[in-house]
């Protein structure tokens, strides 16, 4: 895959409820917060997992997070769609990881810190556009 | 499935303390029985200890009341997380039951402000709490 141009959309799953919004429909900014990788101090990830979702169907989107992100026993609830322009305004990178799937890619470096984190996951929540799944009718 | 939306940016009448709580408290034992759910089938998750869910009470007792309720939310590496969308702004707070409130304001790309600082604190805290209220003033 080429290099992410600024307006290509990248996205990221959302498990629970608690983290998006339908009634302003807004993503929250714990939808962006890398994992923890330590408790005392409290570290972060320096990256963060998202998809390339520019030119393939919404359909094709979900699928890709039913087969690749949800388990057994978590699921997506809705996804969080962001530019790759927004990213790189924060100073970040998008960074192939092509697995489990060709479209995945790594944001990144997240720094260690809690409040550069959240500082971080605060901008990409404001920037980003929440999509719920849809209902199965 | 719940049906309804949360209104939101609705305001509790000031007065209204045992609404405030009542409120409080339904969402903290919403996020509290989803993370016991996620917990119990994702090993990455963290619960959050319930001095998180002490200080999250007593933080929202010293905000402004001309404030709206934030969106409650837990946070996956044990914490409980606050969020106001005042506009087209954002502030976010967390608070991890050590005492410790981090918070982060953003308001479009040259406007921001972030921090960490006790729970007691005096002076920062206080400040920022105090920037709520002029967030959410309709604009004339």
């Amino acid at each position: 895959m080429n290099d992410i141009l600024q307006d290509e959309i990248l996205t990221r799953f959302i498990f629970s409820s608690k983290h998006f919004a339908r009634g302003n429909q807004t993503v929250k900014f714990r939808a962006f917060m890398p994992p923890q990788v330590s408790k005392d101090p409290p570290t972060y990830s320096d990256s963060l997992s998202v998809y390339r979702i520019s030119t393939i169907p919404d359909g094709e989107v979900w699928e890709i997070g039913r087969v690749h992100v949800e388990t057994e026993s978590r699921f997506i609830k809705a996804r969080a769609d962001i530019s790759a322009g927004d990213v790189y305004k924060n100073k970040l990178k998008v960074i192939p990881d092509m697995q489990p799937h060709e479209r995945h890619v790594n944001i990144t470096p997240f720094p260690a810190d809690r409040l550069a984190c959240q500082r971080i996951a605060t901008k990409l929540a404001r920037a980003s556009k929440l999509v719920v799944l849809p209902e199965k009718i | 499935m719940k049906i309804g939306l949360k209104e939101h940016n609705l305001l509790v009448p000031p007065a209204d303390k045992v609404l405030f709580k009542k409120l409080v408290q339904r969402e903290l034992d919403e996020i509290r029985e989803e993370i016991q759910e996620t917990c119990a089938v994702a090993k990455d998750v963290s619960p959050a200890p319930e001095s998180a869910y002490n200080e999250t009470v007593s933080l929202l007792e010293q905000i402004p009341r001309d404030v709206p309720m934030p969106d409650m939310m837990w946070l996956e590496d044990g914490g409980i997380g606050l969020e106001w969308r005042p506009g087209d702004g954002i502030v976010t707070m967390s608070l991890y039951g050590d005492n410790l409130v981090t918070f982060v304001t953003v308001l479009d790309d040259q406007h921001e402000i972030a921090g960490t600082c006790p729970l007691s604190d005096t002076i920062l805290l206080p400040s920022f709490l105090a920037t709520l209220p002029i967030l959410f003033r309709e604009n004339p």
